[in-house]
């Protein structure tokens, strides 16, 4: 690099020895260049500004297109400026982007990159670095801008018909054959009257036409309050298939979440994974209340996007027993876990001792026939779901729908 | 080069501006030859340092003697300049060669010589060369010296500013390569090696700054006049810091700086483009023109604001910091003495010590200078020493000449075709070749018998030695071009030249049907050439001697050939 501090000495004891007029130009000459051009790269540098432009959400298999801005908010132009941005390396081949580029003052200049959504997670778009320097190789500075925008890409979805799943809970929207669980607000018809039928059930204006005593006939219906417990704990999954086994426990949630929504019936999510954006803090348990509702759909799916299997000391059928005293009466609980485990067996005798609905089912016990399973013979409803063709058992046809 | 993006239509404007500041895309980065200067800004900004130095040297050399002529010391140095940089434009190797230098630049010193002969007429010319003939020394006056001295140094200066500049850039086989083929990419997909930018950089910020430091210090000596200088008082001065202010202006020395800080603008950019080529980062395409004009405003604006500012404050500050300079040398001139005394008051005691007898008073006797040389009685005649030497500058002269007529044949087209001239050019010839056949025998008999009086080495292998000398700076690779390009040269004055399209392989096809003797060294020598021209892979000693074996055997038959059909011709007719 060019040093101008000896020169510039030797000028200086120059100029003091012969005091000749042009030394002293081009002393000014040199002072001026050299401190002009540090100042400038200094000041230059730090007039930009980063900014990335994308959607903050993006559904799976989604071709993406974030736009890099950068603007120069000085009045100083800069002459050069590289800048090194880092991608997630599960939505692009190269994960970072880099260019060199110069910017006038006031100028802003916008790159598109393109990611492609190939998996569910929670990304960060940054931090990026920022380099520049002056014309003469003098100076070279860096700026790492940390802001960084973040991108969610939803679980999968799979479309479901019919989950069969048990429930006590009555005044729902789902017909059932209990008939205990009648609905007063779903009338289908009316019959004669019996002794023991209550007179609020008699249908005056019905009896007054044909002449005898007349009584609504209501749908029996319940309500299938399901609460997801997912087991995240990689402890408890073979190493081997850890990857595969939790997206598709997260899969096969997020696919519950969204049917069970579809029918307006109420899904909450408990697990004991990592959420990608509470990053710091380590809760054990992660969830959301039951609620129904698109917006309560979509903010679990956020949730289901952002989750992560983190390595847990705790068994998962612990976190369970620890949440349940939380849980409504009669809600379904559907566990999705990798294996079946005695802890988990046990768990789930003392939660329908306590009056739940229990549903297993099993994304990491590949070899495992669901006719094996010791849960179906203590009248769990179980299922293993190891690929995708498994999912048939909750669909009328074999057909598939990816959302 | 795929890392220069947005790529826009030319405008008029924008072919000037590239013409100034060309893309390195345009230059075939990634071939075999040496990267070099582009466009006409490294060349300017060159020549116009070495304008700038030569300038003040010719006014510092004219306020050494008022009476010589230096006028052409600027035009002369910056036309050696301009060889030097035709001469790295056709240049396809590292190394240079002193009697291609030799080359180059005798015409200029002649040029420096006879040049201010033109004015004073034919008359002086004679009287001056019948001094020379007698005093051979008389020619090399110390202007003459001092001329041919600058444009050595200016010769090496430019090139050693353009090897650097061209360090600067991608360098043959740093990239790595793409290719399709997936054995090519497992082959061929990484670069040859890494090459270190930075140290050309560094070089070149160390010549400018040194340039500058001797540009100003000779600046400033002609601005106060160095016979001012060497009287007592005038060092004094100088020394303590009290000299009178002068007012002098020197644009050489604005222009030096200006055109040297452009240049390290110029060498800045080139690196860091370098370093995004090679690290795949790809950049803007304005960016380079972008560069060099803020460098170009920043620079004016500098320059303009340097020279509207008063230097009064600065004399002033200049002043204070000479008195802070003088008060520490009276500090320190305190110290010294100080010191002296104290060493003088330990060291009085010693001199009760000494034992030897004490100086005597009268100086010693003056040894007698030994008797002068008889000049009468020499053995060797007076005309002898006077006739070798300009015998030897003869050679000099028309080697030099004969190597212009030969490579440059453009200026042929300029000369008037007589026939007087080519007679003159054949007896001239003629009598070259005579001595050369004269000398070599007698450089043969010498080595002979030098090698029967030493007992060891045989007359041929003394004859390697001696031919080896002048390659002594190539590497193996080059030397093996080097046999290559020397066979195509003794082929080519044969009849035999090689059309610039032909491939190696091809032109030693056409070889071969011609002087089909040729074979087998000229197959060796090609494929040798192939190797260490196009390949990657080790050159070493044993290839080059071996190429060095095949390309003496095909000169010889290419001699013999050339004698058989001159024999037949001459029967013929």
């Amino acid at each position: 690099m060019l040093n101008l501090i000896p020169l510039l000495v030797f000028l200086v004891l120059l100029a003091a020895a012969f005091k000749v007029s042009f030394v002293f130009h081009l002393l000014y000459l040199l002072v001026g260049v050299y401190l002009l051009s540090r100042l400038w790269s200094r000041w230059a540098l730090r007039s930009v500004k980063l900014q990335h432009l994308a959607e903050p959400f993006a559904l799976l298999g989604d071709r993406l297109e974030v736009q890099l801005s950068l603007y120069n908010s000085g009045l100083l132009p800069v002459p050069w400026l590289n800048v090194y941005d880092r991608l997630p390396s599960r939505l692009i081949s190269r994960p970072y982007y880099t260019r060199t580029l110069s910017l006038l003052p006031l100028e802003r200049v916008s790159f598109a990159i393109a990611l492609y959504c190939r998996h569910r997670g929670y990304y960060r778009l940054g931090p990026a670095l920022l380099r520049s320097g002056d014309l003469f190789g003098f100076e070279e500075r860096e700026r790492a801008l940390e802001e960084a925008t973040f991108l969610t890409v939803y679980p999968r979805i799979i479309a479901l018909e019919k989950l069969g799943f048990p429930s006590r809970m009555p005044f729902g929207h789902l017909p059932t054959r209990q008939r205990i669980y009648e609905d007063p607000s779903r009338v289908v018809g009316v019959r004669d009257y019996q002794v023991g039928d209550s007179l609020r059930k008699v249908n005056w204006k019905a009896s007054a036409r044909i002449g005898r005593l007349q009584v609504r006939k209501y749908e029996p219906a319940i309500t299938l309050d399901t609460v997801i417990l997912l087991n995240l704990n990689a402890r408890e999954y073979d190493p081997h298939r850890l990857d595969y086994s939790t997206e598709m426990g997260i899969t096969v949630a997020a696919s519950l979440a969204s049917h069970l929504s579809s029918l307006r019936q109420q899904v909450g999510l408990i697990t004991d994974g990592r959420d990608a954006a509470e990053e710091g803090t380590e809760a054990e348990i992660v969830g959301m209340p039951a609620r129904k509702g698109q917006g309560h759909l979509m903010r679990l799916l956020q949730l289901l996007a952002r989750l992560e299997y983190v390595e847990r000391q705790r068994h998962f059928a612990q976190v369970v027993q620890e949440v349940s005293r939380h849980l409504a009466w009669g809600a379904t609980l559907v566990f999705i876990a990798p294996r079946e485990t005695e802890e988990l067996l046990d768990i789930s005798f003392s939660l329908r001792r306590a009056g739940f609905h229990v549903v297993l089912i099993f994304v990491d016990d590949p070899d495992r026939s669901p006719a094996s399973l010791r849960s179906l013979g203590m009248g769990f409803p179980s299922y293993v779901i190891w690929r995708e063709e498994d999912f048939n058992v909750w669909r009328r046809q074999q057909r598939e729908a990816v959302v | 080069m795929s890392g220069v993006v947005n790529s826009e239509k030319p405008s008029s404007r924008r072919r000037l501006v590239s013409r100034l500041f060309p893309s390195e895309s345009q230059t075939g980065l990634g071939a075999d030859a040496l990267p070099g200067p582009s466009g006409l800004l490294e060349p300017a900004l060159v020549l116009i340092m070495v304008g700038s130095l030569a300038t003040a040297i010719a006014d510092f050399i004219r306020l050494l003697d008022s009476g010589w002529g230096t006028y052409l010391i600027m035009p002369l140095v910056v036309l050696a300049s301009v060889e030097a940089l035709a001469y790295w434009a056709r240049l396809n190797r590292t190394t240079f060669q002193p009697r291609e230098w030799l080359v180059l630049l005798l015409p200029l010193a002649l040029v420096a010589k006879f040049g201010p002969y033109i004015p004073l007429g034919l008359d002086r010319l004679l009287a001056d060369a019948w001094s020379w003939w007698r005093s051979p020394f008389d020619f090399f006056d110390m202007l003459f010296v001092i001329t041919c001295l600058l444009l050595v140094a200016s010769f090496r200066l430019t090139l050693d500013f353009v090897q650097d500049l061209s360090g600067l850039r991608v360098q043959p086989g740093e990239l790595i390569v793409r290719t399709s083929s997936v054995a090519d990419s497992v082959l061929y997909s990484r670069a040859d090696y890494i090459v270190d930018h930075l140290a050309p950089l560094r070089r070149l910020g160390e010549r400018f700054l040194w340039g500058g430091a001797l540009l100003v210090l000779l600046c400033a000596l002609t601005a106060v006049d160095p016979a001012q200088l060497l009287t007592l008082e005038g060092a004094r001065d100088l020394l303590t810091f009290a000299r009178p202010p002068v007012t002098a202006s020197f644009a050489s020395v604005i222009v030096y700086f200006a055109a040297g800080l452009l240049l390290m603008v110029r060498s800045q950019f080139l690196r860091r483009q370098t370093l995004w080529q090679v690290e795949e980062v790809p950049y803007e395409a304005n960016i380079g023109r972008r560069w060099h004009w803020f460098g170009f405003g920043l620079l004016a604006a500098m320059v303009a604001l340097a020279l509207l500012l008063p230097v009064y404050y600065s004399l002033a500050f200049n002043e204070a910091f000479g008195a802070i300079m003088s008060a520490f040398g009276e500090v320190f001139m305190g110290l010294a003495t100080v010191a002296y005394l104290l060493l003088s008051l330990l060291l009085w005691p010693l001199r009760f010590l000494r034992t030897d007898a004490p100086p005597s008073a009268e100086p010693a006797t003056k040894p007698e200078a030994p008797p002068p040389p008889d000049k009468a009685g020499g053995v060797v005649p007076d005309f002898l020493l006077p006739l070798l030497f300009w015998l030897a500058v003869l050679v000099i002269v028309v080697y030099v000449a004969r190597v212009i007529w030969l490579r440059r044949r453009v200026i042929r087209t300029f000369l008037p075709r007589r026939r007087s001239w080519r007679q003159l050019w054949s007896a001239l010839r003629e009598l070259l070749r005579l001595f050369w056949r004269a000398s070599r025998a007698l450089g043969q008999a010498v080595g002979s018998n030098l090698a029967s009086l030493v007992g060891r080495a045989g007359p041929t292998r003394l004859t390697l030695v001696l031919s080896h000398r002048p390659f002594r700076s190539m590497g193996p690779r080059e030397l093996v071009q080097y046999f290559y390009a020397s066979m195509v040269e003794h082929a080519s004055r044969q009849g035999l030249p090689r059309h610039p399209d032909q491939t190696p392989w091809e032109y030693a096809a056409s070889l071969r049907k011609i002087a089909p003797d040729l074979e087998p060294e000229l197959e060796q020598l090609t494929d040798s050439f192939l190797w260490a021209r196009y390949s990657h892979h080790h050159v070493g000693p044993e290839h080059s001697s071996h190429a060095r074996r095949s390309w003496l055997l095909i000169r010889q038959k290419l001699k013999a050939r050339s004698r058989r059909q001159t024999f037949s011709r001459s029967a013929s007719s």
